[in-house]
């Protein structure tokens, strides 16, 4: 073939790639800089020490869970069990904790993530159901599960060395959560980018049956991400239970959509194949900013939901615009 | 054809009946750019359209035909452009404003609706009402169907859900779709690219009948023989323009287009002296699925079989049979070393590679880099401890490209940006395993430029001199013949007849077999092959 033959290229494809350099380098980092300068311009209390880190910690669960959103989300489907799991992990293992020890309480937590999300993978790739439909009906079952083991009250019985130090202790004036949450988010992006799985991940967000037909064990791959995004809700019930120093079995309530606006809003398309662990490292960030400013602010907890509803919605357009296609 | 006139294309035309002797321009485009990004796909086109021809429109892909005849169809709107229909000047303001001019379009993409009837599919075009929520009026939509499509040609019950039809049934009920609308003016986009030699004369009929009426159609192509076939001026594009029209009448061949493109056509590639070695798979009277009843048939390293047939014959069956997708319910697969692979990443690793057809949507990972692409499916040769090597996926990517001669920029451009031709490039790279041992190639070259094909040819015959088995399952006669020792015919389900080279019969014997007309009985693995002709 000859250099002079000119392929016909789609505009948009152009734009998309530009809009990538401006989205993870410059856009992100602006408007959160934007929204933390007027924010302290209400309240100067925002940009203390103390509230930052207030502010990392309670981003922290969210951060994690959304590493495992991401792939969902990559690989063409989605997890809305997420939070789900993570609050009947908090009760389990801080059950098991409280007659087997705090190793054994965290390995429930992180196992028994990984168990109930592989289910949920079986059951996506074996039957080939919608991820929603069943990742929707997980979360219902794993609330069930948790209310119905502390008949809906939180369990308040934590060893006090497991608070001190995972909920409230530092390395270096860094609180455990969000060092937790960025050791989560690093693992997911080596996971994503630089392995074999990852790259399968990838595959069959963007081309089911390409991946199948290159050989790529489909079932295999969407049992793993599903897994994978339990063991997140596993770390991010350690955190959590951690740090309010109680389980609770509607623990995160609501964050499974928070995840999953936060991934879009980054940048991670709903179509799959196309995204990484960055864009759900700003989106988190973002959301997480937003709402602590209106907290500093003193706005409502009811407008307060209604701007996240607003940002969610944007978060759709903007994912509409960035990955129209042609047809 | 239903005769029903559509009132803004008649106040348009009006006159035009008047002095029907003289072949009236319909429609006349100057100076058409239009800009991609980086790239130009359309630099200054200029096309005329009269009444009664059949225009084509000939350029490899990438010359920018497509996206002239979507300019033309109102997908590309610009203020700027000056076209005219009927002698005035308009603006194809979208796709919607294009139809009530008249102008009506079957794109590559399929437009159909699988969930709705093939009726309720015309009928959402039929209708001048554009409320959606009118009601449709089912009996008088189906007798409307009913008559088109018999009018075309096809027996195609207007009943029938359009996701249960063949791809090629689904492509005439596209055209029937446009035609329907009453158009003065037909832009068929690469519609042939699924069709074979049995529907071919029946549609280029249908478009003969269509322009006999006063319509005019613009055929994008990039096949040689269509243009002979169906057209009366041809325009050769090249990099954005039209680089010449000319009459074509009944003594223009092929050699002439040729000429014209000043390109070597370089199709066929004699097929060489085949050495076959071992026997890798072994079909004998194998029933699988829906479609395949009864196939037998055998490739030996370092040959090229064809299996010849259109879509829907069985032939997607029983490639899937072959990689373990579908259950075999009788008959036998052997593999001549090892296991028979029961999921397709099995027959990868066994060796056993499928290109299959649909290079959109069962081929490229769109949107990720022309490296992904290349390497889905064999990273386990580029990896260690389930960690990429990107030094190793690199130069493997690399290698590869050079070796199929890929135009592209950077390895890390998005597969999108690279023309058709380069596309399959790219996917036939991802076949070509180091322990490569049998590769079943589903329409390999449909719809990809002359270049893009003859490399594609090449690295087949490669292949086979490698010593791997080459399984071509296509459509496309001339390909299949020019290319492979031995063609096995595939209809209904079964092998009506077989071939062995040099096929002294040609491409006549080869369709009556698909025909039907000289069927040969079904032989079983151990009869000698049919070899018709004299």
């Amino acid at each position: 073939m000859t250099s002079s033959d000119t392929p016909e290229r789609p505009a948009q494809t152009v734009l998309t790639r530009g809009r990538a350099f401006n989205r993870t380098t410059l856009i992100f980092p602006a408007l959160i800089l934007l929204l933390g300068v007027v924010t302290s311009l209400f309240e100067s209390r925002f940009c203390s020490v103390e509230n930052l880190l207030n502010l990392s910690r309670q981003l922290s669960p969210l951060m994690i869970i959304s590493v495992g959103e991401t792939f969902a989300v990559i690989g063409g489907g989605l997890d809305l069990s997420v939070a789900a799991i993570l609050g009947l992990c908090g009760v389990y293992g801080v059950l098991t904790m409280s007659y087997l020890g705090t190793a054994a309480g965290i390995a429930v937590m992180i196992l028994g993530g990984a168990v109930f999300g592989i289910v949920n993978g079986l059951i996506i790739s074996w039957f080939r159901a919608s991820p929603f439909i069943v990742t929707l009906g997980a979360l219902s079952l794993a609330r069930g599960l948790a209310l119905t083991a502390t008949g809906g009250l939180p369990i308040y019985d934590l060893p006090d060395r497991y608070v001190n130090t995972i909920g409230f202790g530092s390395v270096l004036g860094v609180p455990w959560p969000p060092i937790i949450a960025m050791l989560t988010l690093i693992a997911g992006h080596v996971l994503l980018k630089y392995t074999v799985f990852g790259r399968h991940v990838v595959a069959i967000g963007s081309s089911e049956p390409a991946a199948m037909y290159s050989g790529v064990d489909v079932g295999l791959t969407k049992t793993l991400i599903y897994g994978l995004s339990g063991v997140t809700a596993g770390i991010g019930a350690v955190v959590l239970t951690a740090w309010v120093s109680s389980a609770q079995p509607n623990a995160a309530s609501g964050q499974e959509l928070q995840s999953l606006a936060a991934v879009v809003l980054g940048g991670v398309a709903l179509t799959g194949g196309v995204g990484n662990m960055l864009d759900a490292f700003w989106g988190v960030l973002m959301l997480g900013t937003l709402s602590n400013s209106l907290d500093m602010i003193g706005i409502s907890s009811f407008v307060q939901t209604l701007v996240t509803g607003v940002v969610i919605v944007l978060a759709a357009i903007v994912d509409g615009v960035r990955h129209k296609r042609e047809f | 054809m239903v005769v029903e006139r559509n009132p803004a294309v008649e106040a348009l035309t009006a006159g035009i009946g008047a002095m029907q002797h003289v072949p009236r321009e319909l429609l006349r485009a100057e100076g058409i750019c239009r800009r991609f990004g980086p790239v130009q796909a359309l630099a200054s086109a200029d096309i005329t359209l009269l009444q009664g021809e059949v225009h084509v429109l000939l350029g490899e892909n990438g010359a920018g035909k497509s996206t002239l005849a979507k300019v033309l169809s109102g997908l590309y709107p610009e203020r700027r452009d000056r076209i005219w229909l009927y002698g005035q000047p308009v603006y194809l303001a979208s796709a919607r404003v294009a139809r009530s001019f008249g102008i009506a379009t079957v794109f590559q993409e399929f437009s159909l609706i699988p969930a709705l009837s093939v009726a309720e599919n015309l009928g959402l075009v039929r209708k001048r009402t554009s409320s959606p929520f009118r009601w449709l009026r089912s009996r008088e939509e189906i007798e409307a169907t009913r008559e088109l499509l018999s009018a075309i040609g096809f027996d195609i019950s207007p009943h029938a859900r359009v996701s249960e039809l063949a791809q090629v049934q689904r492509q005439i009920v596209e055209i029937a779709k446009a035609m329907i609308q009453q158009p003065r003016i037909l832009i068929m986009d690469e519609p042939s690219s699924l069709l074979t030699a049995r529907e071919e004369p029946l549609i280029f009929a249908a478009l003969r009948r269509f322009t006999a009426q006063g319509g005019a159609v613009l055929y994008v192509t990039h096949r040689l023989h269509e243009t002979i076939l169906v057209g009366s001026r041809v325009s050769l594009m090249r990099q954005g323009h039209i680089v010449e029209t000319r009459d074509l009448d009944a003594n223009s061949t092929e050699q002439d287009l040729i000429r014209l493109l000043a390109r070597e056509h370089s199709g066929a590639v004699a097929a060489p002296g085949f050495k076959p070695g071992a026997s890798i798979v072994k079909v004998r009277d194998v029933h699988a699925g829906r479609d395949c009843n009864g196939v037998s048939l055998e490739v030996r390293a370092g040959e090229i079989v064809g299996l010849y047939g259109v879509p829907g014959c069985g032939r997607e069956t029983l490639v899937r049979a072959l990689i373990g997708l579908v259950r075999v319910r009788s008959g036998s697969i052997e593999h001549g070393a090892g296991v028979r692979p029961r999921n397709p990443r099995q027959s990868a690793r066994a060796g056993i590679v499928y290109l299959p057809s649909g290079r959109k949507e069962r081929g490229i990972l769109s949107r990720r880099p022309i490296r992904e692409n290349l390497t889905l499916g064999q990273l386990d040769a580029v990896s260690r401890g389930g960690f990429v090597l990107p030094q190793a996926e690199r130069r493997m990517v690399e290698e590869r490209l050079r070796h199929l001669t890929v135009d592209f920029r950077s390895m890390e451009d998005e597969i999108g940006f690279l023309s058709g031709g380069n596309q399959q490039k790219v996917l036939f790279g991802r076949v070509l395993r180091d322990d490569l041992r049998l590769v079943i190639l589903e329409d390999p070259t449909a719809g990809i430029d002359v270049q893009a094909r003859a490399q594609i040819h090449r690295q087949m015959v490669a292949l086979a001199e490698r010593g791997v088995g080459v399984l071509l399952v296509s459509n496309d006669i001339r390909e299949t013949l020019s290319l492979c020792s031995r063609v096995h015919v595939l209809c209904a389900g079964k092998i009506s007849a077989t071939f062995d080279a040099p096929y002294p019969g040609g491409e006549a014997a080869v369709l009556d077999a698909m025909m039907g007309q000289s069927a040969k009985s079904p032989g079983g693995a151990e009869k000698p092959a049919a070899v018709v002709g004299n």
